[in-house]
């Protein structure tokens, strides 16, 4: 017997926004200008999208790992902006948002992979 | 039970993973018509990016180093400004005076933040050696101390002297292209040639510099004493571009020289404060700036067409995962009935994903490569492709197949074990 945890509509829109939104992040990660930060730059944020889109396919499962996923690289791009100077407000309270509420439908969500 | 869990066996994990690279390769090398054809769209997208990137590379590359050899720290007093795009108002700038040699001999005096200051006029003539001839050659006419205002090396003999320069000696300095067809088994220092007619000692042959994409390589020009030059080039003319050439001292920006040159330009040309200026302060920033907009535009474009393009590639990798997916339903079931777990499920079909979107990257960075060999041996166009955008590729290609595999594999591993045993 498995344990079904219902998707709110919240959460659908969060992760579908979240999806398309990496996706399009994904094109940004080989532009020259990121290019020109250095060689490894396209690297390191490449796997923060990556990350992101997979934390969003767990969100779309109800899926703690998702989250903490999320919250994770939420953490890295900020250190990232910081340490070259690009730190953004609004990505800053947008992202503290979405994981903030995230964390509200925390003990809701399943435990397993 | 205890052979799947990592938690009794932590070497397990490197078992499982090395496994699930092991099936990847199985599922690609089974069905590799299939393979092929699915890494193709990640193959186009990368020989996109990267031939466009490795172009640009080269061609900014090039562009830098032409510019370095003119001097980041020289202004050029003249009468055109270096200025770029559609807009260029020719009509401002016709009307203004040349450059000339009083003008020259003023600033040397009164000018405190230059450390050399040199004049160059230039023309274009055939030169002539016994039964050879060299038609439109760049020969410049220039002062005493153009060699401390330029950047070149000498391969043999010297520079002028200043009794030379100063008395327009017939003495001549040529490129290193032009010694090796007049005189391709001797030393060149000592001959002669003819220019405008007259004989001219050859006293120094300048070191190759190889061809320059803004025209200006010494390998094909001959310098001249400025003095002995104007004797047969009316050097107030259009044509021959008169430049003062002002180096700055050391520890002196450009920014200061300039304002410095600029007040004793306005004094010696008279120009009342209220009047524009009739000279243009040119630096080579200024061609650097110039061509950034050029590069940004090609790098955009090609950064577009490819981008698009890999991402084509992408869903086309994720649906031939879910038909991987599909196929091995039944494997998958009896798997994990066995005690598989479902990380192990995901990190297979993720492996296969990962390592397609690798070999359609490297197939990409080969398809670069043969072209960039194609560019040198067929059209003589020197590029080289970096390790910057060899990472880069590799780069796209793990995250195209993360991000198309994920789901599939995903799912996969979210399969019920009886209801994939049953599936056909």
């Amino acid at each position: 017997m498995r344990a079904t945890y219902k998707r709110t509509l919240y959460h659908s829109f969060i992760s579908v926004v979240g999806i398309i939104w990496s996706l399009l992040s994904f094109l940004y990660v080989f532009s020259p200008s990121v290019k020109k930060v250095g060689a490894w730059f396209p690297a390191v944020l490449g796997m923060m999208v990556a990350f992101r889109f997979i934390s969003m396919i767990g969100v779309w499962h109800m899926k703690k790992w998702g989250v903490m996923l999320f919250l994770g690289s939420v953490f890295l791009k900020i250190v990232c902006s910081a340490l070259l100077g690009q730190l953004s407000v609004l990505e800053v309270v947008l992202s503290a948002w979405v994981g903030v509420s995230l964390l509200f439908f925390f003990h809701k969500m399943d435990d397993n992979l | 039970m205890r052979y799947f869990c990592p938690e009794h066996h932590p070497m397990l994990f490197f078992t499982l993973f090395k496994e699930s690279i092991w099936f990847a390769l199985t599922a690609l090398r089974v069905n590799k018509l299939r393979t092929v054809l699915s890494l193709l769209g990640v193959t186009i997208g990368i020989f996109a990016i990267i031939s466009v990137f490795t172009a640009v590379d080269s061609l900014e590359k090039k562009l830098r180093d032409s510019v370095a050899s003119l001097g980041e720290d020289v202004v050029f007093v003249q009468k055109w400004p270096w200025t770029f795009g559609s807009e260029y108002p020719w009509w401002k700038y016709i009307n203004r005076p040349q450059a000339s040699p009083s003008e020259l001999d003023f600033l040397h005096h009164r000018l405190k933040s230059a450390q050399s200051i040199a004049f160059e006029v230039s023309a274009k003539h055939l030169i002539q050696h016994d039964n050879t001839t060299i038609d439109n050659v760049s020969i410049l006419g220039v002062s005493y101390e153009y060699d401390k205002v330029t950047n070149f090396e000498f391969a043999e003999g010297r520079y002028f002297a200043e009794n030379e320069a100063e008395g327009g000696r017939d003495v001549a300095l040529i490129g290193s292209s032009i010694a090796e067809v007049f005189f391709p088994r001797m030393n060149a220092v000592g001959q002669e040639m003819k220019v405008f007619g007259r004989k001219v000692h050859i006293i120094g042959v300048m070191k190759k510099q190889g061809e320059s994409i803004l025209g200006n390589s010494t390998d094909t020009q001959v310098i001249l004493p400025y003095n002995f030059i104007r004797g047969f080039v009316d050097t107030r003319k259009e044509n021959a571009n008169p430049t003062i050439l002002v180096k700055a001292k050391t520890g002196i920006g450009n920014d200061q020289l300039k304002d410095e040159l600029t007040g004793l330009m306005r004094s010696i040309r008279k120009l009342k404060p209220a009047v524009e200026e009739n000279f243009a302060l040119n630096e080579t920033s200024l061609i650097s700036k110039g061509f950034d907009g050029l590069f940004g535009i090609v790098g955009l474009a090609g950064w577009v067409i490819g981008g698009f393009s890999i991402l084509v590639g992408g869903f086309g990798i994720a649906n031939i995962m879910f038909v991987s997916v599909r196929e091995r339903t039944n494997q998958i079931g009896i798997q994990k009935s066995l005690g598989a777990r479902n990380y192990f499920i995901l990190m297979q079909f993720l492996a296969e994903s990962i390592l397609l979107c690798v070999l359609g990257g490297l197939l990409g960075l080969a398809l670069v490569y043969a072209g960039i060999q194609i560019a040198d041996k067929g059209f003589d166009i020197q590029l080289s492709l970096s390790g910057a955008n060899i990472i880069l590729s590799i780069t796209i290609s793990v995250l195209i197949g993360i991000i198309s595999g994920f789901i599939p594999a995903y799912s996969a591993s979210q399969l019920d074990p009886v209801e994939a045993i049953r599936m056909n």
